[in-house]
């Protein structure tokens, strides 16, 4: 029997791509025959995966497993609904379409279609969220509860943590200013306004000397517009800095030569910079919506309010109480080690021994 | 609440803390209140800030000449007018191939033009779609109610206006009905014709003669008027171009020589279609000159009371 995973593109540094490659670098470890279609895919993907059109030919074989990554809107569903194979549904979770209302109309319709195809999908033998946060929502969306688990995300940090940092970054990070951070996509449900204002309190009240930085793609121009527009008047051009998607060098670079990680989302289906700060040692102060009090598990600073001028007192107490500090930090060490590799591969090898006889034989042997 | 690794933090330090910094005057008014705004605020300040740069994008092409509606039918509307038109096409065609052919740059422009319109176009559309609830069905009503506007003009340009011409007199788009009862006092006015209904039927409750019609100038063609001697075109805006056409084809058969057509030019009234920038797309001067001059009228601008004209006399 074959395994097959479908995703709506596959991407280097792509949180679903991620997902999709662990899953296949462990299938083929336990001696599977595993493959990967995608609807598009960058140099990266192009590697590993077909275009999900050649996927046709392996639909009617009622013993293979198809493995569905459900992130976003793509029309390569209805080949899921077609399939005769049996059926996992993984879900990454889409963005709720009133986000983006006031940005950028296209992606209200995405997502919208996206939220309005999840309960099509239904008909599977096992649907899985990447957090349990995902998990209800499933459930919510029509899923039949005792066919749901949690498969939470691999977040495969080891590419990350062998780069060598970028110099160059690195080196303006290292100026003696306290370098607040906040990676991921420019997008209104991330409430960068919100990260913003924090740091006008901060930078204001507590420490003029500090810096803001995001690392991450803008793809909302309006979005980004509107958040230099923000800047400009709190006067913050010098102090607030978009760097854009950033390589592994860079990345590392900005959470080594960070002080704190700073989330303000209201609504994330994992969250794997997260896991990423905890890895580099950067105390995470993050807002309790969505997936984030899930990731966290327990550890970092979660806050359920908004207040701005408090926020920046608490990230002076982190900066003069290093006792405090290293209990949180102590603390997400403690969490990171929940997401190791062999902890994902031994959830895994949970879920997909019952589809595949395969692995009950290579276990009993 | 805060919770630090899981357990809720006492943030009563924290509070005083963060109070005596507001006291201190560390948070200046004009930061505070930007903390509580909201971030679509600054969308709609960016989009509506785009629209004035397209608009105004938009406004200095058409100074310049260019032309972004579609163009008028120019040929003469007389007998074997189809074997003209053909003619008139088969010689811009010639013209544009030859013009291909030597002059490579040529083709690039029109390239440049058909997607330089698109994008000013889809921009347009795109902005209208970013300021959230405002689609094009809303901006096309939009457009509709400033069009259907018709403010009246001042005594001193009724009295030079009605002065013009010998002869009977046609008013397309009705600019109060002070012009159209003067007109009707020197025994001139033969029909007023407009596609907003509301100063039609307050001119047909004063017993003038006026029809409505939602393309006013197809009404023309069913209409025996020889002799006339004024055509007056009060709100140019509110005809295409292939209107615009149509009604200087009819007046090239209609009107006697000496006689007079009147143009408004609508675009530095201070009051009119001045609402809201972008719904309104005034005709640019040189188009306007070269339709006239086209069907025999010597074009000239004139002023008479506070609103500016396009005058054309019928040239023999």
């Amino acid at each position: 029997m074959r395994v097959h995973q479908l995703v709506p593109r596959l991407d280097a540094g792509d949180a679903i791509g991620n997902q999709a490659m662990a899953i296949h670098e462990l299938l083929l470890e336990w001696g599977m025959e595993a493959r990967i279609f995608a609807f598009d895919m960058d140099d990266y993907g192009r590697q590993f995966a077909s275009f999900d059109s050649a996927y046709r030919e392996f639909m009617p074989c009622e013993e293979d497993l198809l493995i569905y990554h459900y992130g976003l809107y793509c029309d390569n569903y209805r080949l899921y609904i077609e399939s005769r194979n049996r059926k996992v549904l993984v879900y990454h979770n889409v963005t709720p379409p009133e986000f983006y209302t006031a940005f950028y109309p296209e992606a209200v319709r995405l997502c919208t279609l996206g939220r309005e195809t999840l309960p099509l999908l239904s008909d599977c033998d096992l649907a899985l969220g990447v957090s349990d946060f995902n998990r209800r929502e499933l459930v919510a969306a029509g899923f039949d509860e005792s066919k749901t688990g949690v498969l939470p995300i691999n977040p495969r940090m080891e590419k990350l943590d062998r780069a060598v940092p970028d110099r160059r970054l690195a080196h303006w990070l290292d100026d003696g200013k306290t370098n607040l951070l906040c990676v991921g996509r420019i997008v209104p449900n991330k409430k960068l306004e919100d990260v913003i204002k924090l740091f006008a309190c901060y930078h204001r009240g507590v420490n003029a000397e500090s810096r803001l930085v995001f690392a991450g793609p803008y793809p909302i121009y309006t979005y980004h517009a509107a958040l230099l527009s923000l800047i400009e008047k709190m006067g913050l051009e010098e102090r607030v800095f978009f760097l854009g998607k950033v390589s592994e060098e860079g990345l590392k670079a900005c959470y080594l030569g960070s002080h704190y990680y700073l989330s303000m989302s209201e609504h994330e289906g994992f969250c794997v910079p997260i896991l990423e700060a905890f890895l580099f040692g950067l105390p995470v102060v993050a807002y309790a919506a969505g997936a984030v009090p899930e990731t966290m598990g327990g550890a970092g600073i979660l806050f359920h309010e908004k207040d701005y001028p408090l926020l920046a007192e608490l990230l002076d107490r982190l900066h003069r109480d290093a006792f405090l500090k290293e209990r949180v930090l102590s603390t997400q060490r403690a969490r990171l080690e929940e997401f190791r590799e062999d902890r994902f591969a031994e959830k895994l090898y949970e879920v997909l021994k019952r589809f595949v006889p395969a692995l009950m034989e290579r276990e009993a042997s | 609440m805060i919770e630090v690794n899981g357990k809720e933090l006492d943030e009563h330090g924290l509070h005083a803390k963060a109070e005596a910094r507001k006291r201190a005057g560390l948070y200046e008014p004009h930061m505070l209140q930007l903390l509580e705004r909201d971030i679509v605020e600054e969308v709609e300040e960016h989009v509506s800030s785009m629209i004035q740069v397209v608009y105004d994008l938009q406004r200095a092409l058409e100074d310049s000449g260019c032309r972004l509606e579609p163009a008028a039918d120019l040929s003469s509307g007389e007998p074997g007018e189809k074997k003209r038109r053909a003619r008139s096409f088969m010689r811009r065609l010639q013209t544009r191939m030859i013009r291909a052919v030597n002059e490579g740059y040529v083709q690039q422009q029109e390239k440049f033009n058909t997607f330089f319109t698109r994008t000013v176009d889809l921009s347009y559309r795109q902005l209208c779609g970013a300021m959230g609830g405002l689609d094009l069905g809303e901006a096309a009503a939009k457009r509709e109610l400033w069009l259907s506007m018709r403010p009246q003009w001042d005594e001193a340009t009724i009295e030079a206006v009605s002065g013009q011409g010998n002869g009977r007199a046609l008013v397309v788009g009705i600019p109060g009905c002070g012009l159209l009862e003067a007109l009707q006092d020197a025994k001139k006015l033969f029909l007023a014709v407009d596609n907003s209904d509301v100063p039609v039927a307050e001119a047909q409750s004063r017993f003038l003669p006026a029809w409505f019609h939602p393309q006013p100038v197809r009404l023309l063609s069913d209409i025996e008027a020889d002799k006339l001697a004024l055509a007056v075109v009060a709100f140019p805006e509110c005809l295409n171009g292939e209107e615009l056409g149509d009604l200087f084809a009819w007046l090239d058969q209609k009107m006697q020589v000496g006689g007079v057509a009147l143009v408004a030019l609508n675009r530095d009234s201070s009051e009119i279609f001045s609402g809201d920038a972008g719904f309104v797309r005034y005709w640019p001067l040189r188009f306007l000159e070269e339709l006239m001059n086209r069907r025999g009228f010597k074009a000239g601008q004139w002023q008479a009371g506070e609103q500016l004209f396009l005058k054309g006399e019928k040239e023999a």
